[in-house]
């Protein structure tokens, strides 16, 4: 039995380590080093696998600053969580957890998408001018989110916070007028956007 | 010895998914398998031992940061079973299926080796964790044990039977199961009896989080039922006036709080607590007794004081005092030398962050960076709303302890705080399996 083992783990450290890359990373970034520890509710790299936390890895990094230093200031009043945590960090490091994060690729939502929905909602945002500042993928650009493959709860939540004036945003004013029904339409398409 | 063509199609199939699986043999003595060196070391190697929370994170974090040195897991349970949501187990909302998971992911996606074992004794000086499978060299030891019950601290609790009497339910798993089930066989208008132990203890909300799911429970389904919470402490420990405003709107008569009657006896045959302010009859008791570290770290010899019931270790690299090279994480670590942090999920995630990279940087030669940690603690006060407690962690040189950055709870119960609960779990399973 035991040799069996010894034989067994010769093969494995063969087949596992043949392929490994030397590397070691000499430099830690600030971002990095203050970051990682958001992942425990928005998981690794950002990608948050569930509906209400927001997918933040890829996020654009002009727009997530500002978005940070919003929460630090309690200006996002919506935001409960955000508020407490974005006030343990001083402007430089929120700016640099914020290029941390957005140096990571974009991985699009996994959130399940009613295609009735998206069809609507495709339609609504088409007549509302939303791809004019937020792209034809929804990809963004600087100070406009990325919100194609967005999580299709925390856009919801977004928006209703937009139109209820708890987020001040003139570019966003487009939503003042619009029904709970057309935002869920809004963020179902956005989400499956791809 | 031949290796029959069974086994040979098994480790052909560990060995392609980079796992590796020890047969949990009962061949051979245990002394003389303890002495085989089951694992030769070629390059650096780290540790871990203890696929919970912190084990987890720090093993993929490791390989994250650099996949060229060699990581092995050890851990004795093939099947990872989340504490966090266990408690909507036990109210009925969740499934056990939907808190298990395996960590095969770990393996597949990182080459992490994980050798399903028990370690029972170490060897700091040579450098040789050994498991009841085989002695493991390494460079670097993490290890991230978790909790083990005080059980001699309460008179009663002396035998297996009357352990399984009074599940804790603080470990997720069996006694999750054995809990839940009782309350379900429970004649309506029972009594059920919840202790909670005194801090430091893990998850300082989670044992008002588990009365209020419970006197839900009570309140839909048996009717002229009760949960009496006997506190050992003389207030609740954490977000005490947000859980006493659900208690007053959902529970009046169903939900009693005690502060300052620790439980020091239980009757088996009779089910009657005895606490510092008298006797209940109980029909269901739900005992949390007195934590410490996990067995483990005392086995090991990672006790640095002979009073001590949880690890010293250093607050930058989590280096345990007592040995070099070996370092521990997670709830198993003392306060008085890490610093005011809660024994939580999120803190042994964070803690295995901090930890896995001072470890690869030092193996590597160069300086570990400061810890930076947080904290949040989601609990459920019904079917639907939640409420929560935040912190971010830094390092102080002064006093060279972790300290608070900033922190807070929220203002009041939400739904949408409920779909945070759910999705901060979601994240974090994938932040440490995924
Ligand atoms: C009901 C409940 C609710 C909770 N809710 C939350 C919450 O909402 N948020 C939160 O952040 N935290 C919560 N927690 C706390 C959280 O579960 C713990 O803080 C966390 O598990 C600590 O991680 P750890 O790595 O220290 O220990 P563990 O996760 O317990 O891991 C220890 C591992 O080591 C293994 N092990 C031990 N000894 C050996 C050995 N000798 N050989 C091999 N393997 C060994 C064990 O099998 C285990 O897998 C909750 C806990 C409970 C009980
Ligand atoms: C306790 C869980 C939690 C932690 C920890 C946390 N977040 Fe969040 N975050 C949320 C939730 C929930 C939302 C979305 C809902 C809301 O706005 O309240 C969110 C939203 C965000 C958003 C908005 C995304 C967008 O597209 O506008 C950003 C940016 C963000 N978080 C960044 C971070 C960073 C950076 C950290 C670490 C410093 C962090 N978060 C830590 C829970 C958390
Ligand atoms: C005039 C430009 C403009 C238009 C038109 C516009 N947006 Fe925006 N949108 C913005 C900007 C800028 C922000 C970020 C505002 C801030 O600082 O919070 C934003 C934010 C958002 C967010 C929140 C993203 C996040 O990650 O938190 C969503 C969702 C969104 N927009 C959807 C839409 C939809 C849907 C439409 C069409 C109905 C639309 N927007 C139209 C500029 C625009």
């Amino acid at each position: 039995m035991r040799k069996l083992k010894l034989l067994f783990y010769c093969a494995l450290t063969a087949a596992v380590l043949t392929p490994a890359v030397v590397f070691a990373a000499q430099t830690v970034t600030e971002g990095e080093r203050l970051g990682k520890s958001c992942a425990g509710c928005h998981a690794t790299n950002g990608y948050a696998p569930g509906e209400y936390i927001a997918r933040i890895g890829g996020q654009n990094t002009d727009y997530m600053t500002k978005a940070m230093k919003d929460y630090a200031a309690g200006s996002r009043k919506g935001s409960v969580e955000m508020s407490i945590v974005a006030k343990g960090y001083s402007e430089d490091q929120l700016a640099a957890i914020s290029a941390y994060y957005g140096s990571k690729k974009w991985m699009n939502s996994t959130n399940k998408t009613d295609k009735k929905l998206v069809a609507k909602g495709k339609k609504i945002a088409a007549e509302n001018g939303c791809f004019d500042c937020h792209g034809a993928k929804g990809e963004g650009m600087d100070a406009f989110p990325r919100i194609g493959g967005q999580n299709k709860g925390y856009m919801e939540e977004a928006m209703k916070r937009y139109k209820e004036g708890l987020i001040e945003s003139e570019e966003m004013a487009v939503v003042k007028d619009m029904s709970e029904e057309q935002l869920t339409a809004l963020s179902e398409f956005f989400s499956s956007l791809r | 010895m031949t290796i029959s063509r069974r086994n040979l199609i098994k480790y052909t199939t560990a060995a392609a998914a980079g796992a590796a699986v020890l047969g949990t043999s009962t061949l051979a003595s245990a002394a003389q398998k303890q002495t085989a060196k089951v694992m030769p070391k070629k390059g650096k190697r780290i540790v871990v031992l203890g696929g919970g929370w912190g084990g987890c994170t720090a093993a993929k974090y490791a390989k994250m940061e650099d996949p060229s040195i060699e990581v092995i897991l050890v851990e004795k349970d093939p099947k990872f079973i989340s504490c966090p949501i266990s408690n909507l187990v036990i109210g009925g909302q969740k499934k056990m299926s939907d808190i298990t998971f395996t960590r095969d992911n770990l393996a597949k996606n990182y080459g992490i080796k994980i050798v399903y074992t028990e370690a029972v004794a170490l060897d700091a000086v040579s450098k040789k964790l050994t498991t009841v499978d085989g002695t493991i060299e390494y460079d670097k030891l993490i290890i991230s044990p978790g909790i083990s019950y005080a059980y001699d601290t309460i008179e009663g609790l002396d035998s297996p039977a009357a352990i399984a009497k009074f599940p804790a339910a603080f470990k997720a798993g069996p006694e999750t199961v054995a809990l839940r089930n009782m309350l379900v066989a429970m004649k309506p208008g029972g009594v059920v009896v919840m202790s909670v132990p005194p801090t430091p203890y893990r998850c300082p909300p989670g044992p008002y989080e588990r009365a209020s799911l419970i006197a839900n429970y009570l309140k839909k389904h048996k009717p002229g039922s009760k949960i009496i919470i006997c506190d050992a402490n003389d207030d609740v420990t954490s977000k005490g006036p947000l859980f006493k405003k659900a208690w007053a709107d959902y529970y009046q008569g169903i939900l009693e709080y005690v502060p300052d009657s620790q439980v020091t006896k239980v009757d088996m045959s009779t089910g009657v607590i005895t606490t510092e302010k008298g006797e209940i009859k109980s029909a269901v008791a739900n005992i949390i007794p007195t934590m410490k570290a996990g067995q483990s770290a005392f086995d090991l010899g990672l006790m640095n004081k002979p009073e001590d019931t949880f690890v010293r270790a250093d607050a930058f690299t989590f280096e345990s005092y007592n040995f070099k090279d070996v370092y521990v994480i997670g709830d198993a670590t003392h306060n008085g030398a890490v610093g005011g942090v809660p024994k939580s999920g999120y803190v042994a995630n964070s803690m295995g962050k901090v930890c896995a990279s001072a470890v690869v940087r030092t193996l590597n030669g160069l300086e570990p960076v400061e810890p930076s940690l947080a904290n949040t603690c989601y609990s459920m006060v019904n079917d639907d709303e939640a409420i929560f407690v935040s912190a971010v962690y830094k390092y102080d040189y002064n006093i060279k302890k972790i300290v608070s950055a900033s922190g807070g709870v929220s203002p009041k119960r939400e739904k949408l705080f409920a779909k945070h609960e759910e999705d901060w779990a979601l994240g974090i399973w994938n932040d440490m399996l995924g």
